[in-house]
C-alpha cells in the first residue's frame, strides 16, 4: 500500500472515531448513554440501522458472490421490507409505550422474570460470539491480502471501536455509523464507476451487461419451487421474512438503534428508510461484483484469488504442478483475447464467419480457464485437505488492490474497516445494555445512582469489547467463520422470535407455558444442528428459525392447555 | 404496565401523510415494483 493510501485509510477511520467521541462527549445519565438521550433523528437512525446490519463481510463477500454465482443472492432480502412493516406496526409502539432500554424488558412485563432472563441470555450468547467473528472475519481477509499481522489488525479494529463506544455510548455509535455508512456508500459508488471505466474501450457498458447476461450472471429472480436451489423467490420471501423479523424486531443491536429516537415517528421512519433502500443497495453491490467479473473477461484474473494459498503451494511438493496450471491459465487467457479480436474484426468487416469463430474461441478458452481454476483448487486441497479453497471472498479485495488507483485503495480498505467497526460498535453497545439492564440492574443492584449505572454500563461495554477481541485473537480456525455468523443467528433467532410473537398475539399463554416452549425449542434446534453436523439429518440452517418459532408456539400452547386458563 | 407511561405515549402520524398505513402501502408497493423490475431484468438479459 502506498503512503497516500495509508493516510486516507487511517485518516478516515480516526476522523470518524473522533467525530463520534466529540459529538457525544456529555453523558450525564443512563438514558443519554444507552438511548442517546432519545434525541436521534430518523436519518441518523436509518443509516445506523443499515450500518449495524452491513458488516465488512457484506462489502467483501457479496461482490465475490456475484462474481461466482450471479445476482440470485438478492432474493434473500425480499422478505426484509415486509418484516420491517411488521416491526413498525407492532413492535415499535410497544417498545416506546413501555419506555424500555432493551427488548427483553418487554418479556418480563408481558410474561415473567425467568422468560426475560432467558431471552436476554440467548441474545448475549449469540451476539457475544458474533461480535468476535465480526472483527475476525474481515481481519483474516484484509491481513492476508495486505500482508499485515493478523493479531495487530484485530487489535487495531477492536481498540478503536472500544474507545468511542465506551466513551460515547449509543449516540457515539449511531453518529459514527452514520458517517461510516456515508463513506461506505461513497466508496462503493466510486468503485463501481472505476470498474466501468476500466472496461476496454471497445466494450460499452451496454455490451458488458449483455455479455454478463449471456454468462448467466444476471438471473435475479427465480420463481421455481426447487428446494435444492439455495436462492429462490420463495425461500427469499418466506425465509427472509422470518429472519428479518427476528433480527430487526428482537435483536437488541437493532432495537437499540430505533428506540433511541425522540418518538415512534423517528424510529419508524428510520426503518422505512431501510425498507425502501436495502434491496436496491444489495442489487447495486451484487451488480458491482458482476462488473468485476466482466472486467476479468478482458483482463487476466489470478488463477486463484486467495494468494496465501498460492504462496503455500509454492512451498510444497506441488509447486511445479501449480506453476504449470498458472502457465495454462496464461495461455487460455491469451486465446480468449484472440477470440475477442476475431469478433471485433468480424463486426468491423461484417464477416459472420469471423464472429462465429471468435465466439467459439472465447467460449472454449473460458471453459478451459474455469477448468484450470478447479484443478488448482483440487491441488490446494491435495496439498492440505484442511485449507479453505473457496476464494470468492478474496475477489473484490484483490481487484481493489491490483486495479484501483492510489488513494482509492486506501478509501476502499477504509470502507471495509468502517463496516467492521460499525457492526462491532452496535453489537458491543447492545451487549452492554442487555447485561447492565437485564442482569446487573435487575438482579444484582437495583437501587443505585444514575452515576453508578453509567459507570457500570461503560465497564460492561469495555468488558464485552475485551471479550470480542480475545475471542478473535484466540479463535484458531478461520474455516467457515463467515458462514458461522449466519448459523449462530439461526440457532437462537427462532426461539427469541417465538417468545415475542406469543407475547404480542397469543394473549392466553402465560410466562411458564411460553418458557417451557422456549426451552424445548432451543434444545430441539441445537439437537437438529448437532444431528446435521454429525450427518444424521440434512437440514439447511435457515430452517432452524422456522423450527424454533413453531416449537415455541405449539409447545407453549399445549402446556397452557394442560395448565388450564392463565 | 405503568399507567402514567401509557398516558404519556403518543403515536404521531408520519410527516406528510395522514396515517402510517399509507407509508406501509408505499413500502409494499415499492417491493412489488422491484420484484417486477427484477423479473423483467432477468428475462431481458437471459435471452
Amino acid at each position: 500500500m502506498s503512503n497516500i493510501d495509508l493516510i486516507v485509510l487511517f485518516g478516515t477511520l480516526i476522523l470518524i472515531a473522533l467525530i463520534g467521541i466529540w459529538q457525544s462527549r456529555k453523558q450525564a445519565n443512563l438514558e443519554s448513554y444507552l438511548l442517546g438521550g432519545k434525541s436521534l433523528k430518523w436519518g441518523t437512525i436509518g443509516l445506523s440501522v443499515m450500518a449495524t446490519q452491513a458488516s465488512a463481510i457484506t462489502f467483501i463477500s457479496t461482490p465475490g458472490q456475484a462474481y461466482e454465482n450471479g445476482m440470485g443472492f438478492v432474493q434473500n432480502y425480499l422478505g426484509l421490507p415486509i418484516a420491517l412493516v411488521v416491526v413498525c406496526a407492532f413492535f415499535i409502539p410497544i417498545y416506546y409505550r413501555l419506555k424500555v432500554y432493551t427488548a427483553y424488558e418487554y418479556l418480563e412485563k408481558r410474561f415473567d422474570l425467568k422468560t426475560r432472563l432467558f431471552g436476554a441470555f440467548l441474545f448475549l450468547v449469540q451476539r457475544g460470539l458474533a461480535a468476535g467473528i465480526t472483527i475476525l472475519a474481515p481481519s483474516i481477509i484484509v491481513s492476508s491480502i495486505l500482508g499485515w499481522n493478523l493479531s495487530l489488525t484485530i487489535l487495531m479494529v477492536g481498540v478503536l471501536v472500544i474507545i468511542y463506544t465506551v466513551s460515547g455510548g449509543t449516540k457515539a455509535v449511531s453518529i459514527t455509523q452514520k458517517y461510516q455508512m456515508l463513506i461506505i456508500l461513497f466508496g462503493m459508488v466510486v468503485a463501481f464507476f472505476v470498474i466501468i471505466n476500466q472496461l476496454p474501450d471497445r466494450v460499452s457498458f451496454g455490451d458488458a451487461v449483455t455479455m454478463a447476461g449471456l454468462a448467466g450472471k444476471l438471473d435475479v429472480i427465480d420463481f421455481s419451487f426447487d428446494f435444492e436451489k439455495r436462492y429462490t423467490f420463495w425461500s427469499g420471501i418466506l425465509g427472509g421474512f422470518f429472519l428479518s423479523l427476528s433480527y430487526f424486531g428482537t435483536d437488541q443491536s437493532q432495537v437499540q438503534r430505533y428506540i433511541s429516537g425522540k418518538d415512534t415517528t423517528e424510529g419508524r421512519m428510520g426503518l422505512m428508510f431501510n425498507a425502501l433502500l436495502k434491496l436496491p443497495l444489495q442489487f447495486f453491490i451484487l451488480f458491482t461484483g458482476v462488473m468485476v467479473f466482466m472486467f476479468y473477461q478482458f483482463n487476466q484474473a489470478p488463477i486463484h484469488f486467495n494468494k496465501t494459498n498460492l504462496d503455500f503451494l509454492a512451498t510444497t511438493e506441488y509447486a511445479e504442478q501449480s506453476a504449470t496450471f498458472e502457465a495454462w491459465s496464461d495461455k487460455y487467457h491469451k486465446a480468449r483475447m484472440k477470440g475477442y479480436e476475431l469478433i471485433d474484426q468480424g463486426i468491423r468487416r461484417q464477416d459472420t464467419l469471423s464472429i462465429q469463430d471468435g465466439t467459439a474461441q472465447v467460449l472454449g478458452a473460458t471453459i478451459q480457464i474455469e477448468e484450470t481454476r478447479k484443478q488448482m483448487k483440487n491441488l490446494i486441497s491435495k496439498a492440505d485437505p484442511d485449507r479453505k479453497i473457496k476464494d470468492s471472498d478474496y475477489v473484490f479485495i484483490t481487484f481493489i488492490m491490483n486495479e484501483m488507483p492510489a488513494g482509492l485503495i486506501g478509501l476502499l480498505i477504509a470502507v471495509i474497516f468502517a463496516a467492521a467497526m460499525s457492526s462491532t460498535a452496535g453489537e458491543l453497545n447492545a451487549l452492554a445494555s442487555t447485561s447492565t439492564i437485564d442482569y446487573y440492574k435487575r438482579l444484582i443492584k437495583s437501587n443505585a445512582s444514575e452515576r453508578h449505572y453509567l459507570l457500570a454500563s461503560k465497564l460492561q461495554t469495555l468488558g464485552w469489547g475485551i471479550f470480542a477481541i480475545t475471542f478473535a485473537l484466540f479463535a484458531t480456525s478461520a474455516e467457515n467463520l463467515i458462514e458461522g455468523i449466519n448459523i449462530l443467528g439461526s440457532l437462537f433467532y427462532g426461539t427469541i422470535l417465538g417468545l415475542f410473537l406469543v407475547g404480542f398475539f397469543m394473549h392466553k399463554i402465560s410466562g411458564t407455558a411460553v418458557f417451557v416452549g422456549a426451552l424445548v425449542a432451543q434444545v430441539a434446534v441445537l439437537g437438529c444442528h448437532f444431528a446435521t453436523i454429525s450427518g444424521y439429518l440434512q437440514i439447511g440452517y435457515l430452517w432452524y428459525n422456522a423450527i424454533g418459532l413453531l416449537i415455541v408456539v405449539i409447545v407453549g400452547w399445549l402446556v397452557q392447555l394442560v395448565m388450564g386458563d392463565k | 404496565m405503568d399507567e402514567n407511561q401509557e398516558i404519556e405515549f403518543k403515536d404521531n402520524p408520519p410527516p406528510g401523510f395522514k396515517s402510517w398505513k399509507t407509508i406501509y402501502l408505499i413500502v409494499l408497493g415499492n417491493l412489488a415494483l422491484l420484484i417486477v423490475l427484477f423479473y423483467i431484468f432477468t428475462k431481458v438479459f437471459n435471452e
